[in-house]
């Protein structure tokens, strides 16, 4: 198996940074760009302005029947949100922008440009002004795809600093004019309002304090990607944010990288034959409840695009599942791998202390216990939490290098870590 | 909580150890006939408990295992690491908290003390929360070496705070003279410690709060046999001293200043007490959470079922029928075959709500027509 892959490729294929060199409109299906030499593996993303065409701030003098912008996002994965493109504004639509919350739509108009009428499909909607020039975001996933639009000085505001792991976003904290608007995990709405954002982008839930901002004149447009069923349909939430910014042309060539890659990677990765599949356990007691993912979940659709097979594969849930500890031992118990164990543990023995019965199942005897803790900042925030959503070819092929290391010898762990002993 | 006082509670043993005749054979056959009942209960819940669970493991590998045949597999582990310890601790942890509230009902003459009304379990409650959420606060580094101390740290904080609110409601009860004081005190010390606890959820990160509603959700299921260690001696210490008490409680029933004519040291009385109740609650509330609930029904169940607040019937039927009960909702939580575990406080609280204000109201009812 291990010459299925030439290790160039695989190197390729795994390395990090996002394309430099992007063709500028990209069209439904533009992987084009990943094929070969596009992409240099540690430059950061090319600067500002060279890569688009959308308007970089207002327009002066507003022309009738002119495409205000000529690169405009496509989507190939997501389903929970659409994007319309008119002359001079963009019409974005997030269909469950909280669990079972009712559709939001989202105006977003060229700044020097008309406001459409309000009226039908668009009563009620939310003007956005773009391209924003300052933004909160409540979610550290938020973070990645506004760091690599290259719009980090942009970044006024994050819900908690504690987690954050992006060194570019650290650096603003020490800005006096940087806010952290939900500390206590509510939103300050005192504080947000004292500095005004262009926009607020939410961590997929529903608060009271949104209403209050969006009356206050804040937009607040809901950012669900975890509602996705799919990591590339996570992952391309990032061409959501792209809207607010103009940014399309870099969204789409990045995310056309991600796909590139990921795609790449399934491939190989469904070449490995049924019997050569590792049975795969997730998660961790707390309290004698035991919390895995269910069949339908991400990690289980990620489990199984590495070339493994869920032990819950026949479960329906799509979320995390709780279930009594001798369910998961009856499940679980011959499992091979374990992965995303819990997040504090650094070796074998803080899980033992946690549980001792642990030591029941097959992969922690196997020492075949992986947690996706690597990168992680001082106060215990994990980069996994973070860039993982906008980089599931990562992801992937970490948890390729665990269940069929010897297909991915030349990738170097990003975010997994095999639990030591001690 | 209001201070009305039945007479269900306040009133002397409905039979006096004197009475004669007709009515006190029926009495006595009643009492016979209640606690052979409940001892037949708690046996088959308790083999129920080893023998039933989400997993289907046959009765035959059932025996297997306990009769030490298998050494390995997951049925072994099933039976013997999970099920063993989860009806020990299950039947010990609801023996606790029904002769802890049964203390803290005669005590404090009030039908609706529960063992925690002296905030022993926001003191485990606190305990628990500094150890699981307290590691979290990037400042607070002091608390930065409690973090991964693991399930027996996370129960050794829950001693702790228990303990230690504990021996401040202690210090109170020796220096107040007002038993009512005490109440008052425990309670404001109580509202005062959750506060903590809920200033330590708002600043604390999802996966840490998870872990401490878990463990705030209440289980036995997460009782190791290493736990077991610590949590039976205890418990049984604390058992055995209420026992001891059964007099003196007797005495209180009728009333402080009446118990103190008849010679019982109500002072002393009060201390022991208290301290044995915070002792069986603090204890059991920090290995299985805050099992709300038994401590303030089981009690009044082993009322009705006795038809007399005698403490030496009313302490032992209390032991059994709490460790039924608190055993039964464990199993009711996992229901056999079904991929989910309800919280265990919601069992408690949801099927035998019910079934207290039932068996009250039957009580009431058979006693109005008796008098």
């Amino acid at each position: 198996m291990s010459g299925l892959l030439g290790s160039t490729r695989w190197s390729r294929a795994l390395s990090r940074p996002m394309a430099t060199t992007v063709a500028r409109a990209c069209v439904v299906g533009a992987v084009v760009v990943a094929a070969t030499a596009s992409w240099v593996s540690t430059s950061p993303p090319a600067s500002a302005a060279v890569d688009r065409a959308n308007p970089t701030g207002c327009v002066h003098g507003f022309k009738q029947g002119t495409d205000y912008f000529p690169d405009k996002a496509v989507l190939t994965d997501a389903r929970n949100f659409t994007i319309v493109y008119h002359n001079n504004y963009k019409i974005v639509t997030v269909k469950e922008p909280s669990p079972g919350g009712a559709p939001q739509t989202y105006v977003l108009v060229q700044c020097g440009t008309p406001t459409p009428k309000l009226q039908g499909d668009l009563a009620g909607a939310e003007v956005v002004q773009v391209p924003v020039r300052s933004v909160f975001a409540e979610s550290t996933t938020h973070l990645p795809a506004i760091v690599d639009l290259g719009e980090v000085n942009t970044l006024r505001g994050v819900g908690s600093e504690q987690y954050v792991v992006s060194k570019p976003v650290r650096r603003l904290f020490s800005r006096s004019d940087f806010v952290e608007f939900a500390k206590s995990g509510d939103i300050d709405v005192e504080r947000v309002l004292g500095a005004k954002p262009d926009v607020l982008l939410t961590a997929g839930t529903d608060s009271p304090a949104y209403g209050r901002l969006r009356d206050s004149g804040v937009p607040v447009v809901a950012i669900a990607e975890y509602l996705e069923a799919t990591p590339l349909g996570q992952a391309e939430w990032g061409k959501l944010i792209s809207t607010l910014f103009n940014r399309e042309a870099r969204a789409q060539a990045s995310f056309a990288t991600v796909a590139t890659r990921y795609h790449q990677l399934e491939k190989i990765a469904a070449g490995v034959s049924v019997a050569q599949r590792p049975k795969v356990m997730t998660g961790f007691v707390n309290s004698g409840t035991y919390y895995d993912k269910g069949g339908k979940s991400l990690t289980a659709r990620l489990i199984a695009d590495a070339g493994g097979t869920s032990v819950w594969a026949a479960n329906t849930v799509t979320g995390p599942i709780m279930i009594d500890l001798e369910a998961e031992l009856a499940q679980a118990g011959n499992a091979d791998i374990w992965i995303d164990g819990s997040q504090f543990w650094t070796s074998l023995a803080d899980a033992t202390k946690d549980e001792p019965r642990y030591q029941a199942f097959r992969p922690f005897r196997l020492r075949q216990l992986w947690v996706p803790n690597r990168v992680k900042n001082v106060n215990g925030g994990l980069d996994y939490f973070e860039r993982g959503v906008a980089r599931p070819d990562l992801v992937l092929a970490d948890l390729i290098k665990v269940f069929h290391p010897e297909l991915a010898r030349d990738h170097q762990f990003v975010f997994y870590v095999r639990l030591p002993k001690t | 909580m209001t201070l009305t006082k039945p007479d269900a509670i306040t009133s002397p043993p409905a039979k006096p150890a004197g009475a004669s005749g007709p009515g006190r054979r029926t009495h006595a056959t009643r009492i016979a006939a209640v606690f052979l009942i409940l001892g037949v209960v708690l046996v088959i819940v308790f083999v129920l408990g080893i023998a039933v669970g989400s997993v289907n493991v046959p009765i035959a590998d059932v025996v297997r295992v306990l009769a030490g045949g298998e050494r390995h597999g997951v049925y072994t582990t099933i039976v013997r690491d999970l099920r063993l310890p989860r009806s020990i601790a299950g039947v010990l942890v609801g023996a606790s908290l029904g002769v802890a509230g049964l203390q803290m009902q005669t005590l404090f003459r009030n039908p609706l003390a529960d063992p925690f009304v002296l905030g022993v379990s926001s003191g485990a409650s606190l305990g628990v929360a500094l150890v699981v959420l307290g590691a979290a606060q990037s400042n607070a580094t002091f608390l930065a070496g409690l973090s991964g101390v693991g399930q027996i740290g996370i129960a050794g904080a829950g001693v702790l705070g228990a303990g230690l609110v504990m021996g401040a409601v202690l210090f109170a009860a020796r220096r107040v003279r007002s038993t009512v004081t005490i109440l008052v005190i425990g309670l404001m010390v109580s509202y005062a410690v959750s506060s903590f606890v809920a200033v330590l959820i708002a600043s604390a990160d999802g996966p840490r709060i998870q872990q401490f509603l878990a463990w705030e959700a209440g289980s036995f299921r997460s009782v190791t046999w290493d736990q077991l260690h610590v949590l039976v001696p205890v418990l049984l210490l604390g058992l055995v001293l209420a026992m001891l008490t059964i007099k003196q409680l007797n005495a209180l029933l009728l009333g402080e200043r009446y118990a103190a004519t008849m010679g019982v040291e109500v002072r002393r009385t009060r201390f022991i007490t208290i301290g044995t109740s915070a002792l069986l609650a603090g204890v059991a509330t920090a290995f299985c959470g805050p099992i709300g609930f038994l401590g303030i029904a089981v009690p009044h169940l082993a009322r009705a079922a006795l038809g007399t607040s005698d403490h030496r019937v009313l302490v032992p039927a209390t032991v059994l029928l709490g460790g039924s009960i608190a055993l039964a909702a464990d199993i009711i939580a996992q229901l056999p075959g079904a991929d989910f575990v309800l919280p265990l406080n919601a069992v408690t609280a949801l099927i035998g709500a019910p079934i207290v204000i039932w068996v009250v109201l039957r009580a009431r009812a058979a006693g109005a027509l008796g008098s």
